[in-house]
């Protein structure tokens, strides 16, 4: 197994930009991705993701900047000289080919001899544990096995780079998972340096080394999916990974990077920098919270009365609703012994510790 | 026994309209018609094919007809194909302007077209002009009344039939998998060989069939281009009827460009079959 982050420079996207019809795509965007890593680009459509990746495949040209792989600038090379691998959102397998043809295509392509070309189809195919279907055609195969075709189609001519445009959006959500988890060992085993875009921040969170957050043809914020669910950079990040409850505030104090926040009359202590009186967003996660009787929250914790709305059961856990005092909305996970005991409209203190407090600028008022 | 709740299926009520009008005004008058060849009602006698079949002049003309239906498929296809796909991949005001170009000549009827031609075709016409001034020929080269310029009409007049069905199969073909061929290392000509050309080929024999059959069974336009110096299965076919008179003729005649049209078609048939059987 070649370990990660080996040369961190490998794949390098230096101020591309992109423009279809007037309209700028892409706005002269920086990446830089380690060999071997397993980087998503994550966003809604239309925020430029997948451009990127077809700019990377070749499969578009770049405007401006340049694509570097491996130490070669790629960005002007057709997409048969780029020794990429693609699977493809619908996978795009040749339909008048058996299994066994479409994982040899790339090999044969290349000018590889067909005994070579066989044991590299075998070994794929066992890999992708479908030994017994190479003689089928795409058209017999289930969802689930044609996305496990194409990953080996696109992996058997071995490719300086596997890019993956939502390989999971047409499979059901059960198997959706079971195939995340068999992909990302697979790449490890391999070795592979990965680029994945998705819109699904859950499948971004799971599968990635890192997760470059893509809004308007620019990178938002780049890191590990730890670091973006815990740290999101903007109010966009924070919008698309995950959930949160936000309240409007203002800034009365800061001392060395401690902020006293004013919250619909509630003081309210955070870490940052702000100038006394700016207006700021306090934002929490739901798990980040704790309910409790008005009075008995835990000491040096923040507060702030919340009523109950009403209760959601998600099977693990359940959330409940709040209004704030300013009418906020605040989603709170419960812990199932405090989940049958709330009532219906009573006040309670919502409670967390300063450091899970999120606080950006601008409060919307 | 029927199943409870299970619908009768009535579809072929909507064919009915379509089957009756065949049946009445076509099939039936061209039963007995092609009965004549049997010296029917009198007698069953299968001599008229082997008078037919006996006569070399008669070999002369299957021999015109399937290679004048030949060429002229080929040279179908030979444009047609490429042109099917600079339909199906223009965008906009190019693509309705090839559209149109297709369709409007098909409302141009024959006989326009023919003398069309022979302004063209003829030894002070335009094509001759045009290859005397650019030095290929020295004297004008001899088009009209023969079978080149047949040919050439033919062509003309048949080539939106080979253009539709490739162009139907084009638009369905995933831009995806010329895409894919290309990243998995396959340059323009290999994914053309490999991909492209495997995938429009049920165009390709519906275009065929469609050409072949009306080249065969064409009437006008060897009458009008050619004329009587070159004969076909279908101007002997109405020779027999209209000059000759002879209805056993005509009807042994008609069977057997009926018998190469059947075989055109079911052969595309199976090919097609053999083709949708593998994706």
């Amino acid at each position: 197994m070649v370990p990660a982050f080996d040369d961190p420079h490998y794949l390098v996207a230096a101020s591309v930009s992109k423009s279809f019809q007037g309209t700028r795509v892409l706005e002269n965007l920086d990446l830089e991705i380690g060999k071997g890593e397993f980087v998503s680009l994550l966003g809604p459509s239309g925020c430029g993701k997948t451009t990127l990746l077809r700019m990377i495949a070749g499969l578009l040209a770049v405007d401006g900047g340049s694509i570097t792989l491996g130490g070669k600038v790629i960005s002007g090379l057709p997409p048969h000289r780029r020794n990429v691998g693609v699977v493809f959102q619908n996978y795009a397998l040749f339909p008048h080919l058996t299994v066994r043809e479409n994982i040899a295509f790339g090999l044969k392509a290349r000018g590889v001899s067909t005994s070579e070309a066989k044991a590299n189809v075998d070994r794929f195919l066992e890999l992708i544990k479908l030994p017994d279907i190479a003689e089928r055609f795409p058209s017999a195969l289930s969802g689930g096995q044609q996305q496990r075709v194409a990953v080996a189609r696109a992996l058997a001519p071995r490719p300086d780079i596997l890019l993956l445009d939502e390989p999971f959006s047409a499979l059901d959500r059960k198997l959706r998972e079971t195939m995340q988890i068999e992909l990302k060992s697979l790449l490890r085993d391999l070795g592979i340096t990965s680029v994945f875009v998705t819109h699904d921040q859950e499948e971004a969170l799971v599968m990635s080394d890192r997760i470059a957050v893509m809004n308007a043809g620019v990178i938002e914020q780049f890191g590990a999916p730890q670091d973006i669910y815990q740290f999101p950079g903007s109010r966009f990040v924070l919008d698309f990974i995950g959930s949160s409850s936000q309240l409007a505030g203002t800034v009365l104090a800061e001392t060395g990077g401690e902020l006293t926040i004013s919250v619909g009359g509630s003081e309210v202590r955070a870490a940052g920098r702000f100038v006394r009186g700016a207006p700021v967003t306090v934002a929490l996660r739901p798990e980040d919270m704790s309910i409790h009787l008005p009075g008995s929250a835990p000491e040096g914790h923040n507060t702030v009365p919340v009523v109950l709305r009403d209760r959601i059961y998600v099977g693990a856990r359940t959330q409940a609703h709040f209004t704030g005092s300013q009418g906020e909305s605040l989603a709170i996970d419960l812990s199932p012994d405090h989940a049958g005991r709330l009532d219906q409209g009573a006040t309670y203190a919502a409670a967390w510790s300063p450091e899970k407090t999120l606080i950006f600028p601008g409060n919307g008022q | 026994m029927k199943k409870q709740g299970e619908q009768k299926d009535r579809t072929w009520i909507l064919a009915a309209p379509g089957v009756g009008y065949l049946t009445v005004l076509y099939a039936l008058p061209l039963g007995l018609l092609l009965l004549a060849s049997f010296r029917l009602p009198e007698a069953f006698s299968i001599s008229a094919y082997i008078d037919f079949f006996g006569d070399p002049f008669n070999w002369y003309i299957i021999w015109n007809t399937l290679r004048s239906a030949l060429l002229t498929t080929a040279f179908c296809l030979l444009i047609g194909y490429p042109a099917a796909f600079a339909l199906a991949w223009s965008k906009g005001w190019l693509q309705s302007l090839f559209l149109i170009s297709l369709i409007l000549p098909l409302s141009v009827g024959i006989v326009v077209k023919a003398f069309a031609w022979t302004i063209v075709l003829r030894s002070d016409g335009v094509l001759n002009q045009a290859l005397m001034a650019l030095g290929l020929t020295s004297e004008p080269v001899r088009l009209i009344f023969t079978e080149t310029g047949l040919i050439f009409g033919a062509v003309n007049v048949f080539v939106p039939f080979m253009i539709m069905p490739v162009y139907s199969v084009i638009r369905l073909l995933d831009p995806r998998l010329a895409e894919a061929a290309r990243t998995l290392g396959a340059g323009p000509l290999y994914v053309f060989w490999k991909i492209i050309l495997p995938l429009t080929v049920p165009g390709i024999i519906a275009g065929i069939a469609f050409v072949f059959s009306l080249a065969l069974a064409m009437y006008v336009i060897p009458t009008l281009l050619v004329g009587e110096r070159f004969m076909t299965l279908s101007q002997q076919i109405a020779r027999s009827y209209l000059y000759l008179r002879n209805e056993t003729l005509g009807s042994t005649v008609a069977v057997v460009l009926l018998v190469f049209s059947l075989i055109v078609i079911v052969a595309s048939q199976w090919l097609a079959g053999k083709v949708r059987a593998n994706t």
